[in-house]
């Protein structure tokens, strides 16, 4: 502690705070140098007159105009959809036609350019159900198909995976004839075999 | 009686519905918080509506307090928050200065002016020194004023001040001297 730095000891002396030997030197220097005895007597001073000062107090009618404020406060708590209604009813009638229009403009820009901002998303509703758009079935006819095979497949398969908006019915099983399918291929290699070795 | 319960136990007591525990609320804080809040805005009136403000907010807001700080923390932290808000509008409303005013206008201010303070003429020594004071707190810089008021005029703990302003209690106590320093500049 030191005459520069006396200032940041004052509070600390005036809350007891300092030890002994701390306080000793504080006193000593208030001794020694008037600055720090001035800028201690300043403190002194004012916080005197701060203690002095006459307490402020509220008005009689405080608490009757803190209820009437409660009150209020209380009538503001009505919902959004009243205000919403308050606010459409008390406007005038071109500015319910303004937001009339702008609505109507707004549903109709959605709908011409097909956004899909209302619709409701089947992933995440249904969870792990996926739409799939694309079934791609490949049949490998290079190395040609047995009429053995054919006869021991079942007349019709099942495609339970291929769920579509398109097909209006999405859980549906979609059934596709497989075998006239390819009897139908085989037949036209065939018919294209006699032809060729005939010629 | 709800007089021997603690602030603590009025504010819980309040969130289970008990409105006689919010009453007892008011009478224990009202006066402090009007001496606090008018260390930030030395205005009777703006004062007092303040002071109702956080009584508004402490009744709409009661369930929000949790008992992890003492309720009188809680409270000076509305009060002061609304304070500085209001003292942010009044600077910017400040474009409408003393000298746009009409001279009755001026008449009107200066007599509002000197109300508190009763006549000049009668006016004593002493209390010219509270008026000086008063006048000069809310012109300390945020920092030098919050702690001068929650200090000195409060008379809180370094440590409830900490909690208030969110600063360090070392800071809290470095920056009292200074602020005390700066304050008697300014009134001298």
């Amino acid at each position: 502690m030191n005459s520069d730095n006396f200032e940041d000891y004052i509070a600390a002396y005036i809350d007891q705070e300092l030890s002994a030997s701390e306080a000793k030197v504080f006193e000593g220097l208030m001794q020694s140098d008037q600055h720090c005895k001035q800028k201690f007597d300043q403190t002194m001073k004012l916080l005197k007159n701060i203690k002095a000062m006459p307490k402020l107090e509220t008005s009689p009618d405080f608490s009757l105009m803190l209820q009437k404020k409660i009150d209020s406060s209380k009538r503001l708590e009505i919902s959004f959809i009243d205000k919403i209604s308050n606010f459409m009813i008390s406007s005038k009638p071109t500015l319910n036609f303004a937001l009339s229009f702008g609505a109507v403009a707004v549903f109709t820009f959605i709908y011409l350019n097909d956004l899909s901002v209302f619709r409701v998303d089947i992933d995440s509703a249904e969870g792990t159900k996926k739409i799939l758009t694309k079934e791609r079935i490949e049949i490998d006819l290079a190395s040609g198909i047995d009429d053995e095979f054919l006869e021991n497949e079942d007349k019709e398969i099942f495609v339970n995976d291929i769920e579509d908006d398109t097909l209006g019915k999405i859980d549906e099983k979609f059934k596709i004839n497989f075998k006239g399918l390819i009897q139908d291929v085989m037949k036209g290699v065939r018919n294209a075999r006699t032809f060729d070795e005939g010629n | 009686m709800v007089t021997d319960y603690t602030d603590e136990q009025l504010i819980l007591k309040f969130q289970e519905g008990d409105v006689k525990s919010y009453n007892e609320i008011v009478e224990r804080f009202k006066d402090r918080l009007l001496n606090f809040v008018n260390g930030y805005m030395n205005d009777y009136e703006v004062s007092q509506n303040l002071v109702q403000d956080t009584f508004v907010k402490v009744y709409t807001h009661g369930h929000s307090y949790k008992e992890i700080s003492k309720f009188s923390t809680w409270i000076y932290t509305i009060a002061g928050n609304l304070a500085k808000t209001e003292l942010r509008k009044l600077k910017r409303r400040k474009t409408y200065s003393f000298s746009q005013l009409s001279n009755d206008e001026r008449e009107f201010s200066l007599d509002k002016h000197s109300m508190d303070m009763s006549n000049n003429s009668e006016r004593t020594e002493r209390h010219q020194k509270y008026h000086d004071i008063r006048e000069a707190i809310p012109k300390l810089n945020e920092d030098f004023r919050n702690i001068i008021v929650l200090r000195d005029i409060q008379e809180l703990s370094y440590d409830e001040i900490s909690n208030i302003t969110g600063l360090a209690i070392g800071t809290v106590k470095s920056r009292i001297n200074r602020a005390r320093l700066k304050l008697v500049e300014m009134i001298s």
